[in-house]
């Protein structure tokens, strides 16, 4: 790219996006263990899972117990 | 390069399709849980809690919005850790599911014309706030007009979403820490006005003669809350320094953080009758309702802008000869929707209209992430013609919107979230009419998948490695 040459914005994205593609599997490594943007393992979705699992419990007991205590003969 | 032309670049990755590489990301976890927790606090936090609360007593409308609100996230925040992975928007990166096409077509009809709606509300209800408390102070004229307001209220939010998602993480960094402790003080001061053994005791009318329905209903609403953030992972997601960063970012602030701070609208819907925090605060008097309005200072135009960034990037990448300014700009048509207030009282039917439709593609989108385990071609995802690998049939993953309309479907046959009516009462009442919508959605994707897309290896091209 020219140090002085006027480019519209367009042109410089367009050339961009290719010298982007061209490396991105290179330099960011998506998903692998040495990835600059750190993958997330299953072991860091178990906090979400357990928190899901306790909240689908949560609401099963809602209905089941809490509100037939809140209205009784329904 | 010059550092014009670099700056140049910087300034498009924030604004265009470039995929952003690792010195782009600006996000941290805690950023993005701060972005995520600022763009739901707003006026529709508040909305939704209080129709939580018309639709249930306290206990059970914190149940149903828990639920309702987080448990949908599981799946979805896994879209958040596939866009930090390849750094693309949900223009590009929703291609290797729905095509090229298909993406204009679904993320166009569900994603921004649903957003535009979205982000009319804060407007509204800042307009409708400012009023309120102006008129409470005997000031009158010009200057108390609703419409003057929202519309300063909308500029303010698009101005930082003008500026980029940099201008956004440093606002959000002021700004939600302050909104939360906000909150936490008129939570406060509710309770010790009204009494939490007092607001437990209240049964409200509800939104249907029978209480139980009316519970599951909240549970509707919850969940069309839950996945109406769909089409929005990606564009804070895409430049979050971590997967699990973009993960959590959206698990805890649209999930958990939206249910728990719904709270306090609930009070004052129960208490109060109103579907305006304000009202409670007027009933309580002193200063509060000023304290409410600098929360909605704060709140509101935050709000505007981190959904405004959405808007603005999403149609920069289907138009990508339009301006920045003007795909910014364009999200003013909203103020027609300010002027007319639909938007506002087709609230609730809008949110749970959304999860029959929304749920489903959830569903299949997530699926088809997981079953290609979050891998993509990613020049593939640039190629727009019939020899691109995400091309499928005429640019459309037709597969897609044959297993969500089977899905959303059902959800229909069960109840018309539009008329309220149930069809299916013995589903519906243990599970809602979305859940079982999304489950068969899933499994026909599922079916379609193996059957149609897998042998023809349509959407699934081989994937390149460092």
């Amino acid at each position: 790219m020219s140090e002085t040459k006027p480019e519209d914005t367009r042109q410089i994205r367009d050339s961009e996006l290719q010298r982007r593609l061209d490396i991105y599997n290179k330099e960011c490594k998506p998903g692998s263990d040495d990835s600059p943007i750190k993958p997330m393992r299953f072991k860091q979705f178990l906090p979400a899972l357990i928190i899901s699992i306790i909240l689908t419990l949560y609401v099963i007991f809602g209905m089941l117990v809490v509100f037939p205590a809140s209205y009784p003969g329904y | 390069m010059s550092s014009t032309t670099e700056q140049q670049i910087r300034a498009e990755v924030y604004r265009s399709k470039l995929p952003a590489l690792p010195g782009d990301r600006v996000f941290s976890g805690l950023d993005h849980t701060f972005t995520t927790t600022a763009w739901s606090i707003a006026t529709w936090l508040f909305v939704m809690g209080a129709w939580q609360g018309f639709a249930a007593p306290l206990h059970l409308a914190i149940i149903a919005t828990l639920f309702g609100c987080t448990v949908p996230l599981l799946g979805q925040s896994l879209l958040g850790k596939y866009f930090a992975r390849w750094g693309v928007d949900v223009a590009y990166g929703a291609r290797a599911t729905f095509g090229p096409r298909g993406t204009k077509l679904i993320v166009g009809l569900f994603g921004i014309i649903p957003a535009w709606c979205w982000i009319s509300i804060p407007a509204i209800m800042f307009g409708k706030a400012v009023n309120i408390i102006l008129g409470a102070r005997g000031i009158t004229g010009f200057i108390t007009n609703e419409f003057l307001w929202a519309v300063l209220c909308m500029a303010l939010g698009l101005f930082i979403t003008y500026k980029g998602p940099i201008w956004v993480k440093w606002s959000v960094r002021f700004a939600t820490p302050v909104m939360l402790i906000l909150i936490a003080i008129i939570t406060w001061r509710m309770l010790t006005e009204w009494g939490l053994s007092n607001i437990l005791a209240i049964r409200p009318e509800g939104l249907n003669p029978n209480p139980y329905i009316s519970f599951i209903i909240a549970i509707e609403m919850a969940i069309g809350l839950g996945v109406s953030w769909l089409f929005q992972f990606a564009c804070y997601g895409r430049i979050c320094k971590s997967e699990s960063g973009a993960f959590y970012g959206t698990f805890i602030g649209w999930g958990i953080l939206w249910a728990v701070l719904a709270i306090p609208a609930m009070f004052v819907a129960l208490v109060v009758g109103a579907e305006d925090i304000i009202q409670g605060l007027v009933i309580i008097g002193g200063g509060w309702v000023l304290l409410y309005l600098g929360l909605l200072v704060i709140a509101n135009p935050s709000s505007l802008a981190t959904n405004g960034y959405l808007i603005a990037l999403t149609l920069r990448n289907f138009f990508p000869k339009v301006p920045w300014w003007a795909t910014v700009g364009v999200s003013m048509i909203v103020l027609a929707l300010v002027a007319s207030e639909w938007a506002y009282n087709q609230f609730a039917t809008f949110v749970i209209a959304l999860a029959t439709v929304l749920l489903s593609f959830a569903a299949v989108w997530v699926l088809d992430v997981l079953l290609k385990r979050f891998n993509v071609d990613i020049k593939e995802l640039y190629d727009e013609t019939s020899k691109g690998a995400y091309w499928y049939y005429g640019g459309i993953n037709w597969w897609v919107l044959l297993a969500v309309a089977i899905g959303a479907t059902i959800s229909f046959l069960i109840w018309n979230p539009l008329t309220q009516t149930i069809h299916i009462e013995g589903i519906f009442r243990v599970l809602g009419g979305s859940i079982p919508g999304a489950a068969v959605a899933a499994v026909a994707y599922y079916i379609f998948y193996r059957l149609f897309l897998l042998p023809n290896k349509k959407g699934i091209p081989p994937i390149p490695r460092a």
